[in-house]
């Protein structure tokens, strides 16, 4: 098919990137010239940091002076669990018996990374912590999860509201702040703290929900997006 | 500008609205889908409007998110270029949302197609509207990915490959777009556009940070000779996706690079390379023409265009750059370039509506498979006709008035040497169009087989597109007026004209 052949052969590749040496030391010796101590914001955060509603800079930045770049890089992270689930529709990879292993160590990890997980939640108010790690954790224990057998994955409704929470609340609260206050995104008053914590603790939720979607997704056997991205062919379907 | 019966945070309304269509169609129950579709479409025009007539009105807004403002915060910020964005994604906007409710057969298509689409739409709407250079690099991804993941969602062998090419070519751009807004905030330690201008040193510096974002750009752009990865894209898709990325895309990585290039970066970046852009525009126009002039299948003829007509896109950087003449006549190339995104959103919208639709009903679109849709298809190959006439720029089409000011524009500011490129171009485009319609005029072979029914919607969409791109030739008044406002030259041809 004649859309499907490589565009460039293998010489014109090498003569390619060789070419592009040249450019590649121009940018290296360019970047090696950015300044020691480069201009940034870190004075404005900084006297800023007390109408923020936290106390840790990455977090105010976050969530509430760049808090739209955050609105829209959520939509991006559930972006990519709706387009998983669109290219692969069909039904979980891991089913079958719980596998008894995983099972157990599940049953010994999981209320810990529960723990971490709302913990570093927590944290993002006042050390480096927040939304984003928090998923990340929680993800992992879902993804275990699925691996033994505990939790199935199935794209149904549920899944979707799971995935668009985080995304949705957001919105709702960017919505409301702009009903009362003007401005989107301008949390009215010393609501700050519990606006952020809302946002960040269904964010998270989300975030976990899509990575194990991701990674559903990818593993399953039969569906195009695995064959798509990997030329070697399909596992075998688990006994 | 206060004023009590508007506030400025109207200019999120138009990102506000596809948010809560994407979120609602998602989240709520099937039944509802059509009505959520309808009022989120509906509803993101009429606020794209809104700003649209406050803009013409009263002239640019900017609005702090969260309250902070600039440098601290993010800034909506909207001219005449904005909207008039922002006015072509509403109303392609509507016509692809109507296409894509005839279009899907399958539930399962439905399903997915509707929320990615209104994020994409969000993410357009945001571009258009954001006065920040790290939250374009946000609204591109936005962008990027639901692109890539509607073009894939045709699910055949061909479509996943042309989507994968996609994603990596979008994922290079955004690599070097954010490896240039990283070495612009090191050098500035600014990242909003009105207080970069004038910022970012002549320095080896510098030039790294213009020459990452530059490529970023055109790479998702597909300027000649990064365009590869257009014409499978664009082509494979499902017809409606077709119509987005070419008429809308691949306009919103040009739109930054217009933006920052004739404002925050304008001392460092046209006058080196202006005139490297208009080179590969002119060439871009000349392969991908070529290209179109050769290919067997509808969709890859109309992708291959697209090739063509990004490039006369880039002849405006040469003819506009300061110092090329009096700022008046470069104001009309800034104009005409601007006009030109317009007509050609609505016409290339058209040509893969009416393409979608000949498919639905034949079945292929090879070009011995168009024999004798003129009389079986009157209205699809009417609505390819119709936008070929503002493709090739025959008056009085949106197209002609385009390349017609482009073309005095580079004559007036001594730069001659485009308008043979251009009416060649011209030329070029009559070639692929006359060929397209050609074989529709065939008379229909004895043994055709019958054809599928087609919802009347399908084509009665692309025709009204076709109808737009004609009639922005006789009402170009109106748009040439907004895009003058707020036009970063110091005198303007429109008010002089006046």
């Amino acid at each position: 098919m004649a859309e499907t052949r490589a565009y460039i052969g293998r010489t014109q590749r090498v003569m390619l990137a060789i070419g592009l040496l040249p450019l590649l030391a121009a940018l290296l010796s360019a970047i090696g010239s950015v300044p020691a101590r480069p201009p940034n914001l870190a004075a404005q955060v900084a006297a800023r940091m007390g109408d923020s509603g936290v106390t840790h800079p990455l977090t105010a930045v976050l969530l509430n002076f760049r808090g739209y770049d955050t609105m829209l890089e959520i939509a991006v992270l559930w972006l990519a669990g709706l387009g998983a689930l669109a290219l692969a529709p069909g039904p979980s990879a891991q089913r079958g018996r719980p596998h008894p292993v995983l099972a157990g160590l599940l049953r010994v990890l999981a209320p810990a990374l529960v723990m971490t997980a709302g913990y570093i939640l927590w944290a993002g108010g006042f050390r480096p912590g927040g939304a984003f790690q928090a998923g990340a954790v929680l993800g992992a224990g879902l993804v275990l999860a699925s691996l033994g057998g505990v939790v199935h994955l199935d794209p149904a409704r549920g899944l979707q509201c799971l995935l668009g929470l985080g995304v949705a609340v957001f919105t709702g609260v960017a919505v409301w702040s702009w009903a009362q206050t003007g401005e989107l995104l301008h949390y009215p008053g010393t609501t700050d703290k519990w606006a952020i914590l809302a946002i960040e603790s269904m964010a998270a939720l989300s975030i976990a929900f899509i990575l194990l979607t991701l990674f559903d997704r990818l593993t399953s056997p039969s569906t195009s997006l695995s064959t798509s991205l990997s030329s070697s062919p399909p596992p075998p379907p688990a006994a | 500008m206060p004023d009590a019966g508007f506030s400025s945070a109207w200019l999120a309304a138009p990102i506000a609205v596809p948010l809560l269509a994407a979120i609602g169609v998602a989240l709520l129950s099937a039944r509802l889908r059509a009505g959520v579709c309808a009022l989120g479409a509906v509803g993101t025009a009429v606020a794209s409007f809104v700003v649209l007539a406050r803009v013409a009105a009263a002239g640019p807004l900017r609005h702090n998110l969260g309250g902070w403002g600039a440098p601290l915060g993010i800034d909506l910020f909207a001219d005449g270029l904005s909207v008039l964005m922002l006015a072509m994604t509403a109303v392609l906007g509507c016509a692809i949302s109507l296409y894509a409710s005839g279009y899907f057969e399958h539930a399962r298509e439905r399903q997915s197609f509707w929320p990615i689409w209104f994020l994409l739409w969000t993410g357009l709407n945001a571009l258009f509207l954001t006065a920040d250079l790290f939250n374009f690099y946000v609204t591109l991804e936005l962008i990027g990915i639901s692109a890539v993941a509607l073009v894939a969602m045709e699910g055949g062998p061909v479509a996943l490959s042309a989507a994968v090419r996609y994603l990596f070519m979008a994922m290079l751009g955004s690599l070097a777009y954010m490896g240039g807004v990283a070495l612009v905030y090191a050098q500035t330690g600014a990242l909003d556009l009105a207080l970069l201008e004038g910022r970012l040193g002549e320095g080896p510096l510098g030039q790294a940070a213009l020459a990452l974002l530059i490529v970023g750009l055109l790479a998702k752009t597909a300027l000649f000779p990064l365009h590869l990865w257009l014409p499978p894209a664009h082509s494979s898709a499902p017809a409606p996706v077709s119509a987005a990325l070419s008429a809308l895309v691949v306009k919103a990585s040009f739109y930054i690079l217009l933006r920052t290039s004739f404002g925050a970066f304008s001392d460092n970046a046209l006058a080196a390379v202006g005139p490297i852009l208009g080179i590969l525009g002119g060439l871009a126009v000349l392969w991908g023409s070529l290209q179109a002039l050769t290919q067997d299948r509808l969709k890859l003829m109309i992708a291959y265009s697209t090739v063509a007509q990004v490039g006369y896109l880039f002849l405006l950087f040469p003819v506009a750059m300061p110092g090329a003449g009096d700022a008046a006549w470069q104001s009309k190339a800034w104009i005409a370039g601007i006009f030109h995104a317009l007509s050609h959103a609505a016409a290339k919208g058209a040509m893969f509506m009416a393409a979608g639709a000949i498919l639905h009903a034949v079945g292929r679109d090879d070009k011995n498979s168009l024999r004798g849709l003129g009389e079986r298809m009157p209205v699809s190959v009417s609505a390819l006709a119709v936008a070929g006439i503002s493709i090739m720029a025959l008056p009085p089409s949106g197209g002609f008035i385009a390349k017609w000011m482009l073309l005095v524009a580079a004559v007036r500011t001594g730069q001659w040497w485009w308008a043979p490129l251009m009416i060649g171009g011209g030329l070029l485009a009559a070639g692929y169009v006359f060929r397209m319609v050609k074989f529709a005029f065939y008379a229909t072979p004895a043994h055709a087989p019958p054809l599928h029914a087609v919802p009347r919607r399908l084509e009665y969409t692309a025709l009204v597109l076709a109808l737009i791109a004609l009639g922005l030739g006789l009402a170009s008044v109106f748009p040439i007026a907004v895009a003058a406002i707020g036009a970063p030259f110091p005198e303007n041809w429109f008010t002089e004209a006046l």
